[in-house]
């Protein structure tokens, strides 16, 4: 059985010719190579099972339909991160118009400013943190600290250079420390 | 290590857990994407098939157009003064206007004959849009043909047609909801400017009132002075 490395791309010059020759089971190949990587940061960044379904077929159906315009000068999984978190912001975006029509938004409290001095705790308000940072700064976080893509693979994906990458994950952690500040005690 | 450092350690260990997903539905995914393949070569046919018949029409109001404001024309004594309409108190007839003299009567007839065709091709079409809208099937087929309709409802305003009152009156209400449409058109996706469009129909009787305007328009309207 082939193994597919998304980001080494070794096999995929020869099967993205096979899909743009019309070979269903290349497509197929293609998808599943990739499916999870992708599948998985639509949902880390919706926290909804559908719209991360749905980020997801976007993403895959947009790279379909646009195939002819890869021009291999980067990996294909690059590309398609390209696609998919063009396709996950625009749709967090949309969410928010969404709720903001629909929420008091002052109702809503302060996010990660929680008093609980346990593990559980710091993780749920690190969640909350998380949830409260700019989708741009929480793309760089979840892919760098939850997923693990390197600046390299962000940069690439998300149209900006490695040294951004890097200043935005560093806005992100200070933010998170400012808003955990109640368990720095703790960890020093 | 210093406090930030350990303090950033601890962070990416809870953050692990972050919004974890479940397993990858990726058979269903796949469905769906073949799904909407499908479906969007299906609607690319149709919507091809869609563009000729709206054309077809686009041609047909222009034609009505011409020949209402020929008829006008070719009604109208040489060298007669422009029309003189004075406005009657709605309800006086159908439309709630006279035309004084002969000329200006042929000429307003022209004008106003060619907007309750238009205004009778706008009902078809909110009909059909609110069809489609409770069946979930706007999308941006309906943009060229809202669009063409705006157009031409803008020309009408500006035509004598909108000396009538009540003409004036629904050709503004149409244009309203025209421009929702077309506005809506460009982004289908926001389907709660669907239902300020439709409620928007609803509370103006936008319907019924180009109902009562188209058929009070039509030959035995016009045979008992309606127009």
């Amino acid at each position: 059985m082939s193994i597919y490395i998304p980001h080494g791309g070794v096999h995929e010059p020869e099967l993205i010719e096979r899909v743009l020759a019309g070979d269903a089971a290349a497509e197929r190949e293609l998808y599943d190579a990739h499916v999870d990587r992708i599948y998985r940061l639509a949902y880390r960044m919706t926290g909804e099972d559908d719209l991360a379904q749905d980020c997801a077929q976007d993403a895959f159906l947009r790279a379909f339909e646009r195939l002819e315009e890869f021009r291999g000068d980067s990996a294909f999984g690059t590309w398609l991160h390209t696609v998919a978190t063009s396709v996950i912001l625009n749709a967090l975006r949309k969410r928010r118009r969404r709720w903001k029509r629909e929420v008091d938004m002052e109702k809503v409290g302060p996010m990660g400013r929680r008093e609980p001095k346990s593990d559980v705790g710091l993780r749920q308000s690190l969640h909350a943190a998380i949830d409260g940072l700019p989708d741009k700064y929480r793309m760089v976080f979840v892919m760098h600290e939850v997923e693990g893509y390197t600046h390299r693979e962000i940069g690439s994906a998300l149209g900006i250079e490695v040294g951004t990458s890097k200043a935005q994950l560093s806005r992100a952690r200070a933010r998170l420390r400012e808003a955990l500040a109640v368990y720095a005690g703790e960890v020093a | 290590m210093s406090t930030d450092d350990r303090f950033d350690e601890q962070i990416r260990a809870a953050a692990s857990g972050y919004r974890e997903p479940p397993e990858t539905p990726r058979e269903a995914m796949w469905e769906r994407i073949q799904a909407a393949r499908a479906g969007r070569e299906l609607r690319e046919a149709a919507a091809r098939r869609r563009r000729g018949r709206w054309m077809r029409w686009g041609i047909g109001i222009a034609a009505v157009l011409v020949a209402g404001i020929a008829v006008g024309r070719l009604s109208a004594p040489s060298g007669s003064p422009a029309p003189q309409v004075a406005t009657t108190p709605a309800g006086s007839s159908p439309t709630g206007v006279a035309a004084t003299g002969p000329a200006g009567a042929g000429q307003l007839t022209a004008y106003r004959l060619a907007a309750a065709e238009h205004l009778g091709r706008v009902e078809a079409f909110l009909t059909l849009f609110r069809r489609e809208a409770e069946a979930g099937r706007v999308d941006q087929d309906l943009r060229a043909p809202a669009r063409s309709l705006l157009s031409e409802t803008r020309l009408f305003q500006a035509s004598p047609a909108a000396d009538d009152p009540a003409l004036r009156e629904v050709l503004g209400d149409v244009e309203l909801v025209l421009a929702q449409i077309s506005r809506y058109t460009e982004q289908p996706s926001r389907r709660q400017d669907l239902r300020f469009i439709d409620e928007g129909m609803e509370q103006r009787g936008v319907l019924l009132e180009l109902h009562t305007v188209v058929t009070a328009a039509r030959p035995t309207g016009l045979a008992q002075g309606a127009l």
